[in-house]
């Protein structure tokens, strides 16, 4: 019972992270259209920015995220406005666009990473902070992946609120369902998915502070949350932003199973999810069918 | 209130209006007739900023507004109701109103718009709360119009609001546009039920190919023998 506790837990952490990357990238493949693959890449950034701000300036890890929240939304949209809408309006389909700005995503990508190598080179580094335990439902976990947990849940849930309920929320779902039609509504669409872009790259940004608390971070931790983010995004929905948040608590719940019996074969069992849903339900499985339409 | 004056517009390399100029004055109804391909839509489409001119020039209220992104010119109080409407399935039909005005920072207008569009369309009052892709075909066609409505635009632009229609219901739509008429909108309708439109309309313009062959009142339209034989089918 306690080991099932311990592997649900440790999934859900993991799984929150998950889900904030996830849809994070939704928003910039689902509604901006952007298949950004430099994704994972701001994960590390944030990772590193959380740790700096701690090692040197012995600023609270949470505070850092809080603060660099609004610094990555504000630059996430400056690229947008800077690359890829200039990508947008000289491509002639929306195909085009897509495998350009997929190209220029790929510039973006080496040049984080090659200026985070130099940086910092290969070696790992690590803080600890809230590394005492708590017993958290009878079962004893560090401090700082609890919190981790609840920021990651609050995040989520603020952000479905504000989708759900505000102007520039539903501003964002009308843009991803139809760009004339909000263009039509008075909607400017390329500042909205500007938008997009940038919350895009400050979930990144505030998993990888929130990863930073509890692991040991290298300049090149950022693909595989990429790869992750992909596996979620097709499981999830594209689109569908709570489908990416429960799509990856589920990639979470897993990778903690099966790490526990066979740690080398967690990422197998992802792509494993990954390809079975491919193959029986591409539109993801939390997309509900509407009749025929 | 609104001069088209010679815009050619491309799609690419293909040429689909050749110098068409036409005008529309305040507390009009001016109809555009044409059949498939006429260039109908194209020409809405651009007068609403979807689409740009690559000459001529498009004045509103004594502004140009070719260049204007689409945005902008729903801003000035131009709104289009495209081509089998422009509404958000997966949200509410309130949702779909709500953004119908958006950035009008001004709440007590936009509750003063709701009322006055509860008031023509009773039913967008009982669904508020569906999803928009719940509702029927005619009850869309009337949520597409009820959101271009929502900023009291000074020019509605409808695109062919018939289209697939069953009788009774086009009667009603056109009831609709007179009806906003008289209540201060100017309006310019494209369409294809050459009828119905000439019996509301004050003024219209024939397209054919692109380009604008014809325009006169709609009274001696009905009576023009071109119009009767290749229009009217009399
Ligand atoms: N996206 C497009 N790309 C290329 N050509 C187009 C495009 N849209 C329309 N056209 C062409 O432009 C011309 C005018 O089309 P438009 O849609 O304006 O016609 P319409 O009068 O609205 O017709 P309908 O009554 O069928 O709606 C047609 O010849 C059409 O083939
Ligand atoms: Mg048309």
């Amino acid at each position: 019972m306690k080991l099932f506790l311990d592997i649900i837990i440790s999934g859900l952490i993991q799984g929150a992270i998950y889900g904030l990357i996830a849809v994070g990238l939704n928003l910039q493949y689902g509604v901006a259209r952007v298949l950004n693959v430099a994704h994972g890449e701001f994960v590390m950034v944030g990772a590193f920015a959380t740790y700096i701000m701690y090692t040197v300036f012995g600023i609270n890890p949470l505070l850092s995220v809080a603060f660099f929240s609004p610094v990555s939304l504000i630059a996430g949209f400056l690229i947008y406005k800077n690359l890829f809408q200039f990508i947008r309006t000289s491509s002639e389909t929306a195909e085009m666009f897509e495998g350009n700005s997929m190209l220029a995503s790929f510039g973006l990508l080496y040049v984080i990473q090659n200026l985070a190598l130099i940086w910092w080179g290969t070696s790992t580094k690590a803080y600890s902070y809230l590394s005492f335990s708590v017993g958290f439902l009878g079962v004893a976990f560090e401090a700082n992946r609890v919190a981790a947990l609840f920021v990651g849940v609050a995040v989520m849930i603020s952000f479905y609120l504000f989708l759900r309920y505000s102007i520039l929320g539903k501003a964002i779902r009308a843009a991803a369902e139809s760009p004339v039609s909000a263009q039509l509504s008075g909607i400017d669409v390329h500042r909205v998915l500007g938008i997009c872009f940038g919350l895009g790259v400050m979930l990144a940004c505030v998993a990888g502070g929130l990863v930073s608390m509890m692991k040991e971070i290298t300049a090149n931790m950022g693909f595989p949350y990429l790869v992750t983010a992909l596996i979620v995004l097709v499981l999830g929905g594209l689109g569908n932003i709570v489908g990416s948040f429960l799509g990856g608590l589920i990639i979470g719940l897993v990778t903690a199973a099966v790490m526990y019996w066979q740690p080398e074969l967690s990422l197998v069992a992802s792509y494993l999810i990954f390809t079975i849903v491919l193959l029986i339900r591409p539109q993801g499985i939390f997309v509900r069918q509407t009749n025929g339409r | 209130m609104l001069s088209v004056n010679n815009i050619n517009v491309f799609y690419r390399k293909i040429q689909a209006l050749w110098a068409v100029s036409f005008d529309v004055m305040q507390r009009e109804i001016v109809v555009m007739l044409g059949s498939n391909g006429a260039g109908k839509s194209t020409t809405l489409n651009t007068l609403a900023g979807l689409l740009h001119p690559s000459s001529g020039s498009i004045r509103f209220l004594c502004q140009e507004i070719q260049e204007m992104p689409s945005f902008k010119i729903v801003s000035l109080s131009i709104s289009l109701v495209p081509e089998g409407g422009a509404f958000f399935s997966k949200m509410t039909v309130n949702e779909n109103l709500e953004l119908g005005a958006y950035g009008r920072k001004d709440r007590g207008k936009n509750i003063e718009s709701l009322k006055w569009i509860y008031e023509i369309f009773p039913v967008l009052k009982l669904k508020g709360k569906k999803l928009a892709s719940t509702l029927s075909g005619g009850e869309r066609q009337m949520l597409a119009i009820a959101r271009g409505l929502m900023r009291r635009p000074k020019l509605l632009m409808l695109d062919e609001p018939s289209y697939g229609l069953a009788p009774l219901m086009v009667s009603q739509t056109f009831k609709t546009v007179k009806q906003l008429r008289d209540l201060g909108t100017t309006i310019l309708v494209v369409e294809q039920n050459s009828k119905h439109a000439l019996a509301v309309g004050d003024r219209g313009y024939l397209l054919e190919n692109g380009k604008i062959v014809l325009g006169d009142t709609c009274e001696n339209l009905r009576q023009n023998e071109y119009v009767r034989k290749c229009y009217l089918g009399l």
